[in-house]
């Protein structure tokens, strides 16, 4: 019984580590499309190019939040 | 009494730039963007205003900024609605049972579900990027064709008019047909052999307003 217990604790561990990397990972992702995006911006200067990067650092919050999130409820 | 005569002259030639600009932003009954402003969603415009890119030269002007039509962002945009309502749609045909092997506590329920929308929603913005950063430029000197893929990869073509030997496009299909657009192929002498621009608006006159700035002709 005891052993079921370890065994359940051991697995949401396990996920609660991967899902958290994995998101640190998503996180390191979106900031190469941040930085792409300001790449690209300087070769090719369009009036709308600031929406973009706009977008890009709402979806890093919301990558962190959950990031943080996970971390608090996992 | 001649002064009057000159000077209405004047006037006409004034004039004249301004009628034809206006006759073909009218032409089939569709503004065609010249002198214009560019946003998010242009794929064809004609003078553009505002716009530079890496290493323009200061006398050199941009004719012609065309990007894909907007139609092919089609499957893309279908693909992002499904994945919207996928869970939604599971979550009512299972009416809210656990659909993992063994029993997933609450907080994880929420960190994977909101795990799952950024994914979709990096998915549609990246899929945007794609689009939007793939542009094509004919300036009076040159044309600049900017690739731009997969994130991580992108890739600056230049080419002088003088270079370019060949021009031609085609424009196959019900689909492009229907909405105008089709792929231009520009064969040069330089160091790049082929500029493609896939999937562009109007490439009958995208190609003749390229031949007509390699012939000196800025009246495009």
């Amino acid at each position: 019984m005891s052993e079921n217990i370890l065994q359940g604790l051991t697995l949401l561990l396990i996920v609660k580590v991967s899902f958290l990397i994995l998101i640190a990972l998503f996180i390191v992702f979106l900031f190469i499309v941040f930085n792409q995006i300001g790449t690209l911006s300087k070769t090719i200067e369009q009036k709308d190019t600031g929406v973009l990067k706009v977008i890009a650092f709402i979806l890093i919050i919301l990558a962190l939040s959950l990031f943080l999130t996970g971390l608090v409820i996992l | 009494m001649a002064d009057i005569f000159v000077a209405s002259e004047i006037e006409q030639n004034k004039e004249e730039p301004k009628k034809k600009e206006a006759q073909q932003t009218e032409k089939n009954g569709k503004p065609l963007s010249i002198g214009g402003k560019i946003g998010l969603f242009s794929t064809f415009t004609l003078r553009p205003e505002g716009l530079n890119f890496k290493d323009q030269n200061d006398k050199e002007t941009v004719f012609l900024f065309l990007r894909k039509h907007f139609i092919t962002n089609v499957p893309w945009i279908i693909l992002s609605l499904i994945l919207l309502f996928i869970p939604p749609i599971i979550w009512i045909l299972t009416s809210g049972r656990n659909l993992f092997p063994f029993p997933l506590p609450p907080g994880y329920l929420i960190i994977v579900i909101g795990f799952y929308y950024l994914g979709v929603l990096t998915y549609i913005f990246i899929s945007f990027l794609n689009w939007f950063f793939n542009v094509s430029l004919v300036t009076d000197e040159r044309v600049v064709d900017i690739d731009y893929s997969d994130i991580v990869y992108h890739d600056v073509a230049v080419t002088k008019l003088d270079l370019i030997e060949d021009i031609d496009y085609t424009q196959a299909g019900f689909v492009r047909s229907f909405f105008d657009y089709g792929d231009l192929f520009i064969q040069t002498a330089g160091e790049k052999v082929h500029f493609d621009f896939l999937a562009i608006p109007k490439p009958k006159k995208a190609t003749n307003i390229i031949e007509n700035l390699m012939g000196g002709d800025k009246n495009v």
